[in-house]
This record gives structure tokens, C-alpha cells and sequence, in this order.
């Protein structure tokens, strides 16, 4: 992948993070802080499953090499 | 990026899905919140409709109207009383329906019969829009008339717009997400796809030392594999080639150089003696066999690679086949001074191969032991062993060095080139032996020492009687 193309998607990302906060934290108040609170509690909830998929996968290659031994 | 590529394909394919999944999600959530809101008004007005309903005792008292046109104040609704025919006798406050004008008759059989009815009505002069749930007035058992409790639903459609458009945000914003996602895993699954695309397209241009790169353990690393043994095999094969027309023009060359030549003498009598002019017509008649020998084999040859050769299958007892190829060869081992033994068995199952073809593979090799052998014996063994027959050719000869083995059977190979000449043959005869043995569905190995002489093994299928019922 070249540069540009992880700046394009990395870009996207944050338009779609950006416009998710908007709608979550819109009904909650005006404020910054609601704001700052919902991006955070999104990104947590969008890093759950890629951490949660990240371990299973290690797990998978470590037990793999396990067998081998 | 071209807008056909398969990276543009596949995230297309992936924004639509998501898109698939969230339209109808979106759709879905919506209606919860619309039903939510409207339910918890809903059941709001009919629990009071109910108790207001069950509180009145008469409708014809003032006093009692007044009070629940109050109560509409306090409790933020509106409330309208009819009688019995349809006339409305309180209005807590829509100007469109005041005191003594007949409301909607349509709805009074239904009171009258006890129910409850719900209706959404809008006001033609302030335009608002009610929930109204009405329920009939009951006194002593007789009907009196009804009473309507009417709900503002304005604040509800307001609220659920607001909810609708930040939907439709969170909405647009997931499908962001979803392209950048997209994006990032399209492009690194098609990566390796791109690069063994490239690799293919120079292995097609000649490029044949060029391989993927990819190391995955899935189909994708498998299919590099795939593509690298592809440029390997084919890289052998052009050079076997080149060899083998590097091969075929020395190996006539030299015969015609010799022919050439001798012709030329006789022709200019550049001999001495007539013995020398026969010893010249007795090389030009060997090369002339040797190339007679050569255009033959490599005829043959041709024919098995491209599956011409007809094989006649028939059961046959390869003791029999043995000992004929020995008989064939007894005069050629003979003029050496070798022996030829056979051992083993005589009393094989039969196998299913041509008899002719069979022979000659044998043959061949017992002329190739003779020719390499130049004192001892030659032994033929026969056996056979889980469900196959085995034969073993052994010589006390030369021998063949360990590193020579892995390419005997490949055309025009020789252990020792300057040797070739001197011991005859093309060059072209384990490589007929080998395919011929193929053909059959058999098998062959070699095992050599040098200086202690080599061992072929021919390895054929026993005859399976069960499988032909």
C-alpha cells in the first residue's frame, strides 16, 4: 500500500468516527465534553472486537506452533 | 487504480453488504423508537381516559365538567366529553370543536358498545396533532356518553425526526468507516494477487527466474507455490530442451562427420590397403546403424510423451518374459565373457502389462549391464512383495556416482561422455525404459556404487482378479 493510500483510509476512518460522535453525543448536551466522551467511548467500543479478534488469532498461531513441536 | 480492478470489485462488494445490513438496521431502529414513543404516550392517555371514564357519574353536571377541564390544564391534555348522541358537553381547550357542536358520530357505536377508541386527530385551527383514546361513560349500567383524552403528539414526531436525522448520520458515518475499513483490507488481501499477476505475466514473457514473493500458509501462499513450482518446472523445461536440440545436432553431427569423411577417403582412395578401405566401410556401416538406432528411439520417444504409443494389456507371467529377454541376450554376454543368472521365484502371480514392451524394457537393461560390465555376472531376480512383482537387474560393473543417479534416466544423459562413444548406445535408452515403465502403471529405482556395479529395480502391479468381478 502506498502513503496516500493509507492517508485515504485513514481519513475516512475519521470522517466515520467523527460523524458517529456527532449523532451519539447530540442528543446528550452541547459541550465539548460530551463530545470528547463519546468519541472515546467509541473508539473503545470499535477497538473491543479488533483486540478481542487480535488475541484469538494469537492464541490460534501460538497453539498451531505448539503442534508442530 | 484501474476502476475495473479487483481491489475497486471486492470493496464495492463490501460497502454494498454493509449497506445491505445497515438499510434494513437503520429501518428497524427507527420503528423500535417510533413504537417506544408512541406506546409510552399510548398507554399514558389510556390509563387516564380509563380513570377519568370510571370517575364521572353524570355528564348534565356542570360542576363536574368544570373540574375535568381543569384537570386537562394540570395534566397537560385535552379532554372532551360527549353525551350520548354525539354532542360535546366539555372542551378543555380545541377551538375547533367547541360546546354543542356534534363530534364524530362514526365513533359513538363503538363506545356505545362499551370499547374504546383510539383515533389521531389534528386540529384545523391551531393545526396541532392528538393521540385520542376515548371510553364510554357508564352509569347504573346505562350509557351516558364518552370521554376523550387527547394527547400533544407534536414533541413526539419532533423528537423521533431529531432521532431519524441522527440516525441517518450515524448512519453515514458507519459507511465511512466501513469504505476506509474496506479499503485497507481489500488492498492488503489483493496485494499478493497483484504481485503473483505481475509475476505470472513475466513468467508468459520469458522471465522465468522471476518468483512470488508470498509466504502466507492459506490458498493465497499455496497459490504462490503453485506459480513458483510453475516457473521452475518451466525454466527446467526450457533448458531440457535446449539441451536436448543441443544434444540431438552433436549427436548426429559427429556420426555425419564420420560418414563424411570415410566417404571422402574412399571416394579419393586415400587408403593403402583394401583392408583399410573395408575397416572404413565398416565404421561408415556402424554409424550408419548407430544414427538408424537413434532416429528410432527418439521416435519412439516422441511417441510415448505424446501417448501414441498402443500398449496391448494382456495377463502375462514375467518369469517367462525374463527369461526370454535372457535368451535374446545370452550371445551379446557371451562375446564378454559374462554370465547371467537368474534367482528368485519362478512361481509369480501374473500382471497385467504388454508382453512385447515388457521385454524390451528388460532387454534394454540387461544390454545396458552388458555394455557397462567388463568382467563378473549379471543376476536377475525376481520376487514379488505386497501385491506387486518385483524385478532387480544387478551388474558387478563401473558403477555410477551417487551424484550422476537422480539424472540417469534423462535423455542423452551420460555418466561418462568420453566413454559414450566406445560403449555404444544413444543415450536415449533408460529414458525410453523409464516411460515405458511409467506407461504401465510401474515402477523403477536405481542404486549404484561405483566400482561394485548398480542394481536396477523394476517394481509392476500383481494382477487384482477381485476388482475385475
Amino acid at each position: 500500500m502506498k502513503r496516500i493510500e493509507y492517508v485515504i483510509a485513514s481519513l475516512l476512518v475519521i470522517v466515520g468516527l467523527a460523524c458517529l460522535t456527532t449523532s451519539g453525543s447530540y442528543l446528550m448536551g452541547d459541550g465539548i465534553d460530551a463530545y470528547i466522551m463519546t468519541f472515546l467511548q467509541l473508539c473503545m467500543w470499535l477497538g473491543i472486537p479488533i483486540v478481542v479478534v487480535g488475541l484469538i488469532y494469537l492464541i490460534l498461531i501460538r497453539l498451531k506452533k505448539g503442534e508442530k513441536k | 487504480m484501474k476502476w475495473n480492478s479487483i481491489v475497486i470489485k471486492l470493496g464495492v462488494v463490501f460497502i454494498l453488504l454493509f449497506i445491505v445490513v445497515i438499510f434494513p438496521l437503520g429501518f428497524s431502529i427507527n420503528k423500535i423508537f417510533s413504537g417506544f414513543f408512541y406506546n409510552e404516550v399510548e398507554s399514558q392517555v389510556d390509563k387516564l381516559s380509563t380513570r377519568y371514564s370510571r370517575t364521572i357519574t353524570d355528564i348534565k353536571d356542570e360542576k363536574i365538567l368544570n373540574m375535568f377541564e381543569m384537570l386537562a390544564d394540570l395534566t397537560d391534555h385535552e379532554i372532551i366529553i360527549v353525551d350520548k348522541n354525539g354532542e360535546i358537553v366539555a372542551n378543555s381547550g380545541l377551538p375547533s370543536l367547541p360546546k354543542g357542536s356534534k363530534a364524530n358520530i362514526e365513533l359513538l357505536p363503538s363506545l356505545k358498545e362499551k370499547e374504546s377508541v383510539k383515533i389521531e386527530v389534528q386540529d384545523v385551527t391551531t393545526k396541532n396533532r392528538y393521540l385520542s383514546i376515548g371510553k364510554p361513560i357508564i352509569s347504573n349500567k346505562e350509557f351516558l356518553g364518552g370521554i376523550f383524552v387527547l394527547a400533544p403528539i407534536d414533541g413526539i414526531y419532533l423528537s423521533l425526526d431529531r432521532v431519524r436525522d441522527m440516525l441517518i448520520l450515524a448512519g453515514m458515518g458507519s459507511i465511512f468507516l466501513a469504505i476506509g475499513f474496506a479499503f485497507f483490507f481489500t488492498r492488503k488481501l489483493t496485494t499478493p494477487l497483484l504481485e503473483m499477476e505481475k509475476v505470472t505475466r513475466n513468467i508468459a514473457h520469458g522471465d522465468l527466474k522471476t518468483r512470488v514473493s508470498v509466504e502466507s500458509k492459506d490458498e493465497i501462499g499455496s497459490l504462490a507455490k503453485a506459480i513458483n513450482y510453475l516457473a521452475v518446472e518451466l525454466d527446467k523445461y526450457q533448458t531440457n530442451r535446449r539441451q536436448f536440440f543441443a544434444n540431438i545436432s552433436h549427436e548426429l553431427r559427429t556420426p555425419l562427420t564420420y560418414l563424411g569423411g570415410y566417404i571422402k577417403a574412399i571416394q579419393q582412395g586415400l587408403y593403402q590397403s583394401d583392408k583399410e578401405r573395408d575397416q572404413y566401410l565398416f565404421i561408415i556401416e556402424n554409424e550408419t546403424e548407430r544414427m538408424t538406432q537413434l532416429v528410432n528411439d527418439l521416435f519412439e520417444l516422441s511417441k510415448m510423451e505424446e501417448g501414441k504409443l498402443e500398449f496391448h494389456f494382456e495377463d502375462i507371467d514375467l518369469c517367462e518374459v525374463v527369461q526370454s529377454s535372457i535368451e535374446k541376450t545370452k550371445l551379446k554376454s557371451k562375446e564378454k565373457g559374462i554370465e547371467i543368472f537368474l534367482k528368485g521365484d519362478t512361481n509369480l502371480p501374473l500382471a497385467n502389462l504388454d508382453g512385447l514392451r515388457t521385454e524390451q524394457i528388460v532387454i534394454n537393461l540387461l544390454e545396458n549391464a552388458i555394455r557397462y560390465t567388463e568382467k563378473g555376472s549379471i543376476t536377475v531376480r525376481l520376487w514379488s512383495e505386497r501385491q506387486k512383482i518385483k524385478i532387480s537387474i544387478e551388474d558387478t560393473g563401473l558403477g555410477i556416482p551417487e551424484e550422476d543417479l537422480p539424472y540417469l534416466f534423462e535423455r542423452f544423459y551420460r555418466v561418462e561422455k568420453s566413454r559414450s562413444r566406445a560403449t555404444g548406445g544413444t543415450g536415449l535408452g533408460l529414458s525410453i525404459v523409464k516411460s515405458l515403465v511409467v506407461l504401465q502403471q510401474g515402477e523403477i529405482q536405481v542404486k549404484s556404487e561405483v566400482g561394485k556395479g548398480t542394481s536396477f529395480i523394476l517394481s509392476f502391479p500383481v494382477v487384482d482378479y477381485s476388482q475385475e468381478d
